[in-house]
C-alpha cells in the first residue's frame, strides 16, 4: 500500500476554471517525489490538501489508507505527527519574536508529544547541522540558509514519516542551495520526502519520481530519468529546454 | 546585510533618549498621583483660604474661588488623568482587540460588515460618543472612563483588524498551523506578539485622546463632579478668572500637556526596546 | 571611452566595508557579468554606478559614466546621466512599477524625457504601444491600459525593460532580472533582453547569482564575493577552469544541479 493516495483530486472555484483538476499520485514509502510546476500550475493548493489546510473540492486523500479528514482534530492532530511541512521563505517562516527553542517546539507542544523538549529540540537542532546553543538567539541574527535549517529542525523534530517541502531551496544562494540539498538528500534516507519546486536542477538531484503539474493538471509522472532523459509531453519538453545550462 | 548594518546602528542612542524623557515625565505625574494617595497640601474639599488668591508661599497656586487650594487640584488632577487614561485605554483595548482580532479571521461578509461598523462609529467624533454614553449614565470617573473606552474601541478595533489581517498571511503561521497548534493557542503565542509593538504606540495615543477628551468633558460639565475633578473642571472655573489670577489657567494646561507627551515618548521608547530585531545585531 | 568606468569602488556602512577596491571598465557595446552570492556587494555596485546608493553608506573611489564622475555628485545633475546614458532593469517587477499608475503613464515618463532631451515632439500614444510591441507584449494596447497588478509577472518585467530601453540608453544595467520569474518566462525574457541589447548596439551589465544564465548573455564575466572581485576573464574560461577556490566551489554547485539534466543519448 502507498504510503500518500492522491485520487482524482480537483479545487477550485469556478466551473471552467480549476486550480487543480483530475490529480492523481502515488507516494511509496521511503521514496523521494518531486512536484514540478510554475506559478499557476497549482502545485501550492496541492501542497495545502496534502497538509490539510484546506479540503478537496472533488476526489480523495489517503494516507497510510486513511482517508485524509482535515475537519476532523483529532484526526488531523495525528497526522500531523506524521506530516510535516518546509515553506520557501526563510525569512517569513520564523516567528520573528520567538527565540528558536520555541520555534523548533512548537509542533512537540502543540502536537502534545511527550519527553524531555529541550533534549528533543537539541537533538533536532545538530541533526540539521546547527549548535544546539543557538536557542536563545532570535530569527534575525541567521542567515536565509541557517533559517531555512531552524524551520527544517523544526519540520522533523516530532519524527515524522512524510515531509513535504515547498519551493524549500529556492529563496537560497547556490552555495547554501547544494548544502541543503544535501540535508534534504540525508533526510530522504529517513523519512518519506515530497519536493515541490519549478527548479529541474533541483528536483532532479533529490527526488527518484516527478510529477509535472501544469494549468492543475497532471502532465507527466513517472522515474525521474526517464522523463528527462525522455520527456513526452510538450509541456515537459519546453520546461527541460528553457532551463539554462553550464557551459561544457 | 546592509538593512540590519543601517538599522542597528541608528535607533538604540535616539531609543534610550526617548525612553528616558518619557519615563521622566510620565514618572513624575505617576509619583504625584501616588501621593496624592496618603497626603495633599491641604484637604481638597477644604475652604482654607481667601477666595481666588494669586499664587503665595502658603498656597503655591493660589486658591479657587471658592477657596481650595489649587495646586492640591491640580495635584489629584493627575491622579483622576492617570485613572482616566489607564481605564479608558484597558476598557478600549478589551473591546477592540477582541473585536479586531475576530474580524481578522471572519469570513468576507462578516469582516466587511464588521469593517464598516468599525469605520462607521470612528467618524463620529470621540467626544460625541462619550456625550451620548455619559448623558445615558450619569456624570461620574466610571461613566467618563466607561463613555471614553468605548469610543476609542473602534480605532483600536480597526487597527487590530489590520495588523492581525497581514500576521495571517505570513509563512510561520502556515508553519504554526502544520505544526498542530489551534487557532487560538496561534492567535496568543504569534498574532498578538507580533501586533503588539504598533498597538503599544497606538494605546499610547489613545491614552493622549482619552485624557484631552476626558478633559472636554468635564469642562463641558459633564464629566465627574469634585472631589474627582479633573484638570478639564479646573481649566472650566478657571474661566472667569483668567485675567485676575491667569495660573488658574495655565497650570492644569501644562499638566495636561505634559502627562500626553510624555507617554507618547514612553510608548516610542518602549517599542524600540521591545522589538528584538532593533535590539542590536550579533 | 569607456561608457562606465569604475577604479577602486570602496563602500561602506559605517566601519564595514561592502565593497572593496573594485575596478571594472565597461566599453559600448560589451557584456560584462557580475557573478555574485548575497552579500557580495554586485547590487550596491550596480546602484553606485548611477548614484543610487542609499543614504548611510559612503562611497570611496571613482565611477564615471561616459566619462562623467558620479561619486559625490549631486543627484540633480546625474538625472542627465541617468537614463541617456545608462538605464537599469531590477529583480522584482511588482516594486519597480508604481501600483496606482497604468503602464502607459509610466513608459510615456521617461519617453518624454528624451524627446524633450533632443528637442523633438512625438506621439506619446503610440511610441508607448510600439515600445511594448518591442519587447514582445501581445495585446500592447491592453496592457498600456492596464495596471501593473492586472499583468502577469513576465509582463511587468517586460514593460520594465521597455521603460529602461524608452531613453534609449546605451548602457543597460540588469540586477537579477528574471530571478522572480518562472522557468519558461525567465527563458524568453533572456532571450528577449539578448536580441535587443545586440539590435541596439548596447553595452550591459548583467548581474546575478546564476552560472548558468549569466554563461549564456554575456563575454566576461567577474565573480565577486564578500564585496572583492576573486576571479575575472572570458565567460567561457571562468566557468570551465575556474582558478579561484571560490568559484571553483560555485561551479561545482552549479553542475551538481545540472548534472541531473543531462538527457540520455
Amino acid at each position: 500500500m502507498s504510503l500518500l493516495e492522491v485520487e482524482h483530486v480537483g479545487f477550485g472555484y469556478s466551473r471552467d476554471r480549476r486550480t487543480l483538476d483530475d490529480v492523481s499520485l502515488a507516494l511509496e514509502r521511503g521514496s523521494a517525489l518531486g512536484i514540478v510546476g510554475e506559478s499557476g500550475s497549482g502545485k501550492t493548493t496541492l501542497l495545502r490538501l496534502l497538509l490539510g489546510l484546506n479540503r478537496p473540492s472533488t476526489g480523495s486523500i489517503r494516507f497510510d489508507g486513511d482517508r485524509l479528514d482535515a475537519g476532523n482534530a483529532a484526526f488531523m492532530r495525528n497526522y500531523r505527527r506524521k506530516v510535516q511541512a518546509v515553506f520557501q521563505d526563510p525569512y517569513s517562516s520564523l516567528d520573528p519574536r520567538q527565540t528558536i527553542g520555541r520555534i523548533v517546539s512548537e509542533p512537540l507542544r502543540a502536537l502534545r508529544i511527550e519527553g524531555d523538549h529541550r533534549g528533543i529540540v537539541a537533538e533536532a537542532l545538530t541533526s540539521v547541522g546547527l549548535e544546539r546553543s543557538i536557542v536563545e538567539r532570535y530569527p534575525h541574527q541567521f542567515s536565509g540558509g541557517q533559517r531555512q535549517r531552524i524551520a527544517i529542525a523544526r519540520a522533523i523534530v516530532a519524527r515524522p514519516q512524510l515531509l513535504l517541502a515547498d519551493e524549500a531551496v529556492s529563496a537560497l544562494d547556490l552555495s547554501t542551495r547544494v548544502r541543503i540539498v544535501e540535508l534534504f538528500q540525508r533526510l530522504a534516507t529517513q523519512m518519506t520526502l515530497v519536493f515541490v519546486s519549478h527548479d529541474l536542477g533541483v528536483v532532479a538531484a533529490l527526488c527518484d519520481r516527478l510529477v509535472i503539474l501544469q494549468h492543475g493538471r497532471v502532465v507527466e509522472a513517472g522515474a525521474t530519468r526517464e522523463i528527462l532523459s525522455r520527456p513526452a509531453h510538450p509541456y515537459t519538453i519546453s520546461l527541460l529546454n528553457s532551463v539554462p545550462r553550464m557551459p561544457a | 546585510m546592509t538593512v540590519l548594518a543601517e538599522t542597528a546602528v541608528a535607533p538604540a542612542r535616539r531609543g534610550s533618549r526617548t525612553l528616558w524623557a518619557g519615563i521622566v515625565l510620565v514618572g513624575i505625574h505617576v509619583l504625584v498621583a501616588l501621593l496624592t494617595q496618603v497626603w495633599t497640601p491641604y484637604d481638597p474639599t477644604a475652604l482654607v483660604g481667601h477666595r481666588l488668591e494669586g499664587p503665595s508661599l502658603l498656597h503655591w497656586a493660589g486658591t479657587d474661588r471658592l477657596g481650595r487650594d489649587f495646586f492640591t487640584a491640580i495635584m489629584i488632577g493627575s491622579r483622576i488623568a492617570l485613572i482616566v487614561g489607564i481605564g479608558a485605554v484597558a476598557i478600549g483595548a478589551a473591546i477592540g482587540v477582541t473585536l479586531g482580532v475576530l474580524a481578522a479571521f471572519a469570513t468576507r461578509l462578516l469582516d466587511d460588515a464588521l469593517a464598516a461598523a468599525f469605520d462607521i462609529l470612528i467618524a463620529f467624533p470621540t467626544l460625541l460618543i462619550a456625550m451620548l454614553v455619559v448623558a445615558a449614565t450619569e456624570a461620574s470617573l466610571g461613566s467618563s472612563i466607561l463613555a471614553l473606552g468605548i469610543a476609542l474601541s473602534a480605532v483600536i478595533a480597526r487597527l487590530t483588524r489590520i495588523l492581525a489581517k497581514r500576521v495571517l498571511t505570513l509563512d510561520f503561521i502556515t508553519a504554526a498551523r502544520t505544526a498542530g497548534a489551534s487557532w487560538p493557542s496561534i492567535v496568543i503565542e504569534h498574532v498578538l506578539p507580533n501586533i503588539w509593538p504598533t498597538l503599544a504606540v497606538n494605546f499610547a495615543l489613545q491614552f493622549g485622546i482619552a485624557v484631552i477628551a476626558e478633559a472636554s468633558l468635564s469642562y463641558l460639565g459633564l464629566g465627574a463632579p469634585p472631589p474627582n475633578s479633573s484638570w478639564g473642571y479646573l481649566l472650566q472655573a478657571a474661566q472667569g478668572t483668567v485675567y485676575t489670577a491667569p495660573i488658574a489657567a495655565f497650570a492644569p494646561g501644562i499638566a495636561l500637556v505634559s502627562l500626553v507627551i510624555g507617554v507618547n515618548l514612553l510608548a516610542d521608547g518602549l517599542r524600540d526596546i521591545a522589538d528584538p530585531t532593533r535590539r542590536g545585531a550579533v | 571611452m569607456s561608457l562606465l568606468s569604475i577604479e577602486h569602488l570602496t563602500i561602506r556602512a559605517g566601519a564595514q566595508p561592502l565593497v572593496s577596491d573594485l575596478s571594472l571598465t565597461i566599453a559600448p557595446g560589451q557584456r560584462l557579468g557580475l557573478i555574485g552570492e548575497s552579500g557580495s556587494g554586485k547590487s550596491l555596485t550596480a546602484l553606485a554606478a548611477i548614484g543610487l546608493l542609499p543614504s548611510g553608506l559612503s562611497a570611496g573611489g571613482s565611477v564615471q559614466l561616459a566619462g562623467h564622475e558620479v561619486v559625490g555628485t549631486r543627484d540633480a545633475n546625474l538625472t542627465r546621466l541617468r537614463g541617456a546614458v545608462a538605464a537599469t532593469v531590477f529583480q522584482e517587477p511588482l516594486t519597480a512599477l508604481d501600483p496606482l499608475m497604468r503602464v502607459r503613464s509610466q513608459i510615456a515618463e521617461p519617453l518624454r524625457r528624451r524627446a524633450r532631451r533632443d528637442g523633438r515632439r512625438i506621439d506619446v500614444e503610440r511610441e508607448v504601444v510600439d515600445l511594448l510591441g518591442l519587447v514582445a507584449i501581445a495585446e500592447p494596447e491592453r496592457v498600456a491600459r492596464s495596471y501593473p497588478h492586472e499583468i502577469s509577472g513576465g509582463q511587468r518585467q517586460r514593460v520594465a525593460i521597455a521603460m529602461a530601453l524608452a531613453c534609449r540608453p546605451q548602457l543597460l544595467i540588469a540586477d537579477e532580472p528574471t530571478t522572480a520569474l518562472d522557468v519558461t518566462t525567465q527563458a524568453s525574457i533572456l532571450e528577449l533582453l539578448d536580441r535587443l541589447v545586440r539590435e541596439r548596439n548596447m553595452a550591459l551589465l548583467f548581474i546575478s547569482h546564476d552560472l548558468p544564465i549569466v554563461s549564456g548573455i554575456v563575454d566576461d564575466v567577474i565573480v565577486l564575493r564578500r564585496g572583492a572581485a576573486v576571479e575575472r576573464g572570458a565567460v567561457a574560461r571562468v566557468l570551465t577552469r575556474p582558478e579561484h577556490g571560490y568559484t571553483q566551489a560555485l561551479v561545482a554547485a552549479a553542475h551538481r544541479f545540472d548534472a541531473g539534466l543531462e538527457r540520455a543519448p
